[in-house]
């Protein structure tokens, strides 16, 4: 054990830190949880705002809402819309939503940033209305509701989120 | 794998079942199945019976044996296999998708954890990047335990992966395993260049590669109900040191070497 303090004093740095696999290409989408949230809810404000636009109208013009929404979730929000046209009403108001979290970020792939949000929709100050302006707001709506929303990011660019799937929480509900 | 059958007296799940709702449907009140859902928060079923292969449950692979969720999955006791394959409800009917949490036989697997990424292990060595050859290198890994949410069979579940061993490839054709991540000698209380359960002696100068693979138990829990564990590991490789090993000499130098690092010998 003599041989240790000739070498602690020789020791200046030797330098080998350990090296990493990773690569400096493989950034991450977002570089924070926070920013994958923003990019989230901005993404789901901007499907709300234009959910409500085409159920003003009636259902009409339902394909307005493709490029906030991923191909694979635009057949069943088109089939919405056009359940909602069938109704023959009319909405007047805002969707709201609060109490955001998220849920998890994580990138599938380089450049494919996958996001899934808890939030609480709220659609207690959206009124539906016939074609003569009486309110034909069910009764029995579900006004404030659960949800897990997941989003990816569109194709041309990363940072872009769409709205991939709505689930209807129906676990405990945190709303 | 035998299917273990596993009759559990009258536990009842907490069952979410989720299903999608896009917003038009939400504003026209049209979301299939939402009836009767929001007013408590949650589908009760009660289920007589429960299947699971694999780790089996209540058994979750914790370090120690005292897995986390131990004692939660409800009574096993009174165990009655006349008919094993008759689900016996409790008076009323149920509505479960096949594969869904509610689902009694559903076995989750590792490949299922597609969606749920265990922390990236990491690895040190002391002496901190060299080796002396003959003596004895300790390395040591950091990886706890730790939970991630997320979807799993398209359920919003969490997943719980502990450490359960640690297998190094020392890069001279020796590997080593262990159930700890092993520790600095100073955390152990040893003098340095000590053998450890973690430690390894290179017998040849020469830049070596460590790699180190964590194995993680992992176990699963839909909201509401029991965590369950999952068969198998997961191995999750940390990152790789390249070290250079040497010979130690015994030299007289002039003076401390950290003085004139540059004095013949230093």
């Amino acid at each position: 054990m003599l041989v240790m303090p000739a070498l602690a004093a020789c020791a200046t740095a030797p330098a080998p830190a350990p090296s990493h696999t990773a690569a400096g290409t493989d950034a991450p989408v977002f570089a924070s949880d926070e920013e994958a949230l923003a990019a989230a809810e901005k993404a789901y404000a901007a499907y709300q705002a234009m959910s409500d636009l085409i159920t003003a109208d009636g259902g009409a013009e339902s394909s307005r809402i493709a490029p906030l929404a991923t191909r694979s979730y635009l057949p069943e929000l088109l089939a919405g819309f056009e359940a909602f046209a069938q109704d023959g009403r009319s909405s007047r108001g805002e969707s709201m939503y609060d109490t955001v979290s998220l849920v998890r970020y994580g990138d599938e792939s380089t450049g494919k940033a996958e996001v899934a949000l808890y939030l609480c929709s709220d659609v207690s100050s959206v009124r539906l209305v016939d074609r003569n302006g009486t309110d034909r707001t069910p009764t029995d709506r579900p006004n404030r509701i659960p949800l897990q929303v997941s989003l990816v990011s569109s194709s041309r660019d990363p940072s872009t989120l769409l709205i991939d799937r709505e689930d209807v929480w129906s676990g405990e509900n945190f709303c | 794998m035998a299917l273990v059958l596993v009759v559990l007296a009258s536990v009842v799940f907490d069952a979410p079942i989720a299903f999608a709702c896009t917003l038009a449907q939400r504003v026209g009140s049209n979301c299939p199945e939402a009836s009767g859902v929001f007013d408590h928060g949650g589908v009760d079923l009660s289920a007589g019976f429960d299947s699971n292969s694999g780790g089996g449950v209540g058994t979750p692979r914790g370090v120690n044996g005292t897995g986390p969720g131990g004692g939660q999955d409800g009574a096993q006791g009174s165990i009655d296999l006349a008919d094993p394959m008759v689900i016996v409800r409790d008076g009323f009917t149920v509505n479960c998708v096949p594969r869904s949490p509610c689902d009694p036989s559903l076995v989750v697997s590792m490949s299922d954890l597609v969606n749920f990424q265990p922390v990236v292990p990491t690895q040190g060595m002391e002496p901190n990047g060299w080796i002396v050859v003959g003596l004895p290198t300790n390395f040591f890994a950091a990886a706890s335990a730790h939970t991630r949410s997320g979807l799993l069979l398209g359920f919003p579940a969490e997943v719980r992966f502990t450490p359960a061993g640690y297998r190094w490839n020392y890069g001279d054709g020796a590997t080593g395993g262990s159930t700890t991540g092993g520790a600095r000698w100073a955390d152990q209380n040893l003098p340095e260049f000590s053998e450890t359960a973690t430690s390894h002696t290179y017998l040849a100068a020469g830049d070596y590669v460590i790699t180190l693979a964590v194995d993680y138990a992992a176990e699963y829990r839909f909201a509401g109900q029991p965590w369950k564990g999952i068969g198998g590991t997961l191995a999750v490789p940390a990152n790789p040191i390249t070290a250079p090993a040497d010979t130690a000499r015994t030299v007289l130098v002039a003076r401390e070497c950290t003085r004139n690092p540059s004095g013949p010998g230093c």
